[in-house]
């Protein structure tokens, strides 16, 4: 990309009519294409090959600036192999016993350590109890969950009533675009029109409150909500004039009727659905970028850079100003035949799927078979050791060709014969209006093929000649991918082999829909806290007051308290302290000179005067004392 | 007359006092619904800001007569209504009508002439008569009054009775207009505006008395819903009841929204009112019919804002929930 960028910046900046460029011939595009840092074997020395790519490397010149460093990943020792991992794309290639396995991987396994006795039972009762801890955090969360869903009114109440508030309830809170929708369609079906137009516009208005761009209040009218949307004129406009024809029935002469329902809806939903709209046309444009027929991608992004990947390939056929794409639809039905279709090796085909290719071919299209038995056209594919292959234009290292099982036509050619004539790696000929070609080894068309010698000269020769015409016409590479797609989605879930990771995300859900999932289920009011009690505020109000070293203040308070709730009890309506304390003294047994002092002190505490001034001096003492005064005349309550 | 061809005659008013008044489309708004549905302004703003201007440009637009009366501590109620004078030649009193023997009237700081001179007013007002010496007269239709007090200044004024107070329709605030605005007028004088010859400046007469007493009558055909006089009965119950307004709104406020709601629906063209007319209009028409309590006097607060949180309580009919 940034290469094309800067190219383009070449193209425009003003050059010497005398230095025109010359165009780039493939063998040079094939080198800038692979001097890209993602094509990691190129640049990598110690670059680990997998088993099937390493046949490359009895290919791969030293010298070779195409791809520098593959030579030197060829001798590197760290190559492992691994191909078992990639069976899936190992068509075609033979691993051999003789080649070399260096570091072959190990199965993943757990062993728990060898302990003997006691320390063997700690660690299964440490396991023990982790399992039940969490089933018992389980267990609490139902249980809290079903006990704060017990908290009801303990008064009877009239259910219909209940029914009815409920309803108003879900009518007056419902902020939810689709709801709102669903629910008036489904007063359309009975008849309610004007609370179904109401409805759809209050769809549209939490859909602009959603955007940030009103502030719904049932306080605010349709002009205040147009109003505030004056920034963006053609918006307010749409909604004024929606807002009109609501008001018009609402409180005007005019009828809702059906007809004038859908077309209010009509009129609201693109402002609604603006958001869906949107993504429906990016999933569009992401998906057919590729026009056509189907779902094709054209990404380079999407192929592989490893060496026995394809990306270069698509890189090549791209600067080549040709249309290369990915085949995702089946080959049931392969389309118009204005098009080249290319078989890689991995793409799996059946016998039902390759008739239909060779009758496509036969009404016109151009086909490429590489690396495949072709039983229909008399070809067989069979392993050669050959060693000519150092002579040909083409390079590969895996020694395929085709042999003939029955006489080809007179129009088919053969190419790249082997010196006795009867194996071959190219053949192509006519088949009713349109042509086949094919190829023996697949090797070529890979990233690795690519950087050898002239390969990227003849491909994109090969490919260029299919499409003289019009070069925008797509060449549909068929990978391992096309025809897999799944009946349905079990099926693709159990191909993917995603079922435990499912598994366990559902378990996870589970667990979370039991613990706090009000989201998940049906909607209900969230569960009320329930109130602090007195005793808590009191504690809180008492560490405040400690943290603040407020003590003077707080026994000023509590004595106080302890005064007023005094006369309230012996009933003293005198002002002073005198009678206040002889009646305390007879309730409580204790001399009248002692409740006298202890009053005394309280009331200068709650005169404001200091602790320090009083007669006791002893706050916890004094506390005490009006704490028991207070419980012998009958508590504090 | 429809409403159709109501509101695009209002429009074409409305423009017309436009290109003189400029930047103040909502006193022209104010003033031209007062007039429609029979009632009076009484717009506060210091002076200089186009008052006269604007009762002057209102006559020549509406084809109506206007007269000015500037409110001093010496007026007499016979200044303003006038009075019987003998005739000698005919050997008996005649009545000189006063300057309120016309359809556009400017009373000009009526703050201040004393209660009794104010009072003089009051009939015509409601009543749209003058009564002399036992004797009633008609004042001319359309009739308005458009009267101006000043708010800085306390010294020699008489403010006005609550009475008085309630028989205007609208309360207007005119505000300085901003310096683009006022750079708009600066233009305008170089080219040649002069207040005192609307005419050669331009200023056409779209209609006249009679097409004005057509629009009023037009306004009945503009319904109003169940939903909507709750909801005029909601804002103006409120008002009796929230904590800073020590006397609330009268009926005749709510009678006030009921008309000139109607005015402002007709003028956008339609046949029904909306509850946007009666939020946008509420202001206007209660701002001088509350009593504020001496508490929240003293706090700062203002009638608007406590109609303004008035409106923020009360619910829209048939609006969605929050």
């Amino acid at each position: 990309m940034i290469f094309r960028l800067l190219l383009v910046l070449a193209v425009a900046s003003p050059q010497p009519v005398a230095e025109e460029k010359k165009p780039e011939t493939p063998q040079a595009l094939a080198k800038r294409i692979l001097s890209s840092s993602r094509y990691e074997f190129c640049h990598d020395p110690h670059y680990v090959l997998r088993k099937r790519e390493e046949k490359w490397c009895s290919l791969v010149d030293e010298k070779s600036d195409v791809c520098p460093a593959l030579a030197a990943a060829c001798k590197s020792p760290k190559r492992r192999a691994d191909d078992e991992l990639f069976a899936w794309n190992s068509q075609g290639s033979t691993p051999s016993k003789s080649d070399p396995v260096l570091d072959p991987a190990k199965p993943f396994s757990f062993h728990l350590p060898k302990l003997d006795g006691l320390a063997k039972v700690l660690l299964w009762a440490l396991l023990g109890a982790i399992v039940a801890a969490i089933g018992y955090a389980i267990f609490k969360a139902v249980r809290d969950r079903d006990k704060s869903g017990k908290i009801a009114p303990t008064e009877e109440i009239d259910e219909s009533a209940a029914d009815v508030a409920v309803e108003m309830t879900r009518q007056a809170i419902e902020v939810d675009v689709d709801r709102l929708l669903a629910r008036a369609d489904e007063k359309s079906k009975t008849g309610d029109y004007p609370g179904a137009m109401h409805d759809v516009y209050a769809a549209l208005l939490r859909r602009l409150e959603g955007n940030e761009l009103i502030v719904v209040d049932p306080s605010r009218t349709n002009g205040d909500y147009v109003r505030s949307l004056g920034s963006q004129p053609e918006l307010c406009g749409r909604v004024a004039e929606i807002a009109r024809e609501l008001e018009h029935v609402q409180f005007g002469s005019l009828q809702a009727t059906h007809p004038r329902f859908d077309s209010f809806r009509r009129a609201v939903l693109p402002l609604v659905g603006r958001a869906a709209t949107v993504l429906a046309l990016a999933m569009l444009v992401a998906c057919g970028s590729g026009g056509g027929g189907g779902c094709f991608r054209s990404s380079v992004g999407s192929w592989d850079h490893a060496p026995h990947g394809h990306a270069a390939l698509i890189e090549l056929l791209i600067d080549q100003k040709l249309n290369p794409k990915t085949r995702l639809l089946p080959l049931s039905d392969p389309g118009p035949t204005d098009k080249v279709i290319v078989l890689l090796p991995a793409a799996v085909v059946d016998q039902s799927a390759m008739k239909k290719l060779i009758d496509w071919a036969n009404a016109g299209g151009r086909l490429v078979i590489i690396e495949r038995s072709v039983s229909e056209l008399g070809f067989e594919l069979t392993t050669s050791s050959d060693l000519t292959w150092s002579q040909r234009t083409v390079r590969s290292p895996s020694h395929l060709h085709f042999k003939e099982t029955k006489p080809l036509p007179n129009q088919w050619t053969e190419e790249v014969k082997t010196p006795d004539g009867k194996l071959f790696s190219f053949a192509q000929g006519p088949v009713g209006q349109g042509r086949i070609t094919l190829f023996a080894d697949g090797d070529f068309l890979c990233n690795g093929g690519l950087a050898l010698h002239e390969t990227a000269a003849y491909v994109a020769h090969f490919f260029s000649q299919g499409v003289e015409d019009n070069r925008s016409k797509p060449i549909e590479f068929v990978t391992e991918f096309v025809g897999r797609d799944a009946p349905n989605p079990v099926t693709s879930v159990r191909r993917s082999k995603l079922l435990p990771a499912l598994l366990q995300l559902f378990a996870l859900i589970a667990v979370f829909f039991l613990g706090r999932g009000i989201a998940f289920g049906t909607l209900r009011d969230p569960v009320s806290r329930l109130r602090r009690s007195f005793a808590e505020h009191a504690r809180a109000l008492a560490s405040t007051l400690r943290r603040a070293s407020a003590f003077d203040h707080s026994l000023a308070l509590y004595a106080t308290f302890v005064i007023e709730r005094l006369r309230e009890k012996v009933h003293s309506q005198t002002p002073g302290l005198t009678g206040l304390a002889e009646s305390v003294a007879l309730r409580a047994g204790r001399p009248v000179g002692e409740v006298m002092r202890v009053l005394l002190d309280a009331q200068l505490l709650r005169e404001g005067s200091p602790l320090k001034e009083t007669a006791t001096q002893d706050g916890a003492e004094l506390a005490s004392k009006l704490e028991l005064y207070l419980s012998k005349v009958g508590g504090p309550l | 007359m429809n409403v159709e061809e109501f509101g695009s005659r209002f429009a074409r008013v409305r423009a017309e006092l436009a290109r003189v008044l400029i930047g103040q489309e909502e006193v022209i708004d104010h003033v031209l619904y007062a007039l429609l549905a029979r009632g009076h302004v009484l717009i506060e703003g210091v002076p200089g800001l186009g008052k006269t201007l604007l009762v002057r440009a209102l006559g020549t637009v509406l084809g109506c007569t206007f007269r000015r009366i500037q409110f001093t501590p010496d007026l007499m109620p016979s200044d303003v209504t006038g009075g019987n004078v003998f005739n000698q030649k005919k050997d008996a009193f005649e009545f000189y009508p006063g300057p309120v023997f016309t359809q556009l009237l400017l009373g000009d700081e009526i703050n201040r002439a004393p209660a009794k001179t104010q009072s003089a007013l009051l009939e015509a007002m409601q009543e749209g008569s003058v009564t002399a010496d036992g004797i009633t007269r008609q004042l001319p239709r359309p009739f308005i009054v458009l009267a101006t007090q000043n708010p800085i200044e306390s010294q020699g004024t008489y403010p006005l009775p609550e009475a008085q107070l309630d028989r205007f329709l609208f309360k207007v605030q005119i505000h300085h207009p901003s310096q683009a605005i006022e750079k708009l007028i600066l233009k305008n004088h170089l080219a040649g505006f002069d207040a005192t010859a609307l005419k050669k400046f331009g200023l056409q007469t779209l209609c006249n008395a009679e097409e004005v007493l057509e629009m009023q009558d037009a306004l009945s055909g503009v319904q109003i819903s169940d939903e909507i006089l709750d909801y005029i009965t909601d804002i103006v119950a409120r008002t009796r009841a929230y904590r800073s307004i020590l006397i609330g709104a009268s009926p005749r406020a709510s009678i006030a929204l009921l008309n000139v709601s109607r005015v402002r629906a007709a003028a956008e063209g339609r046949h029904f009112v909306i509850p946007d007319d009666i939020k946008m209009l509420s202001p206007a028409v209660l701002r001088h019919r509350v009593v504020l309590h001496p508490d929240a006097e003293l706090e700062g607060v203002s009638a608007d804002d406590c109609v303004t949180a008035i409106l923020r309580e009360a619910l829209v009919p048939k609006t969605i929930a929050a």
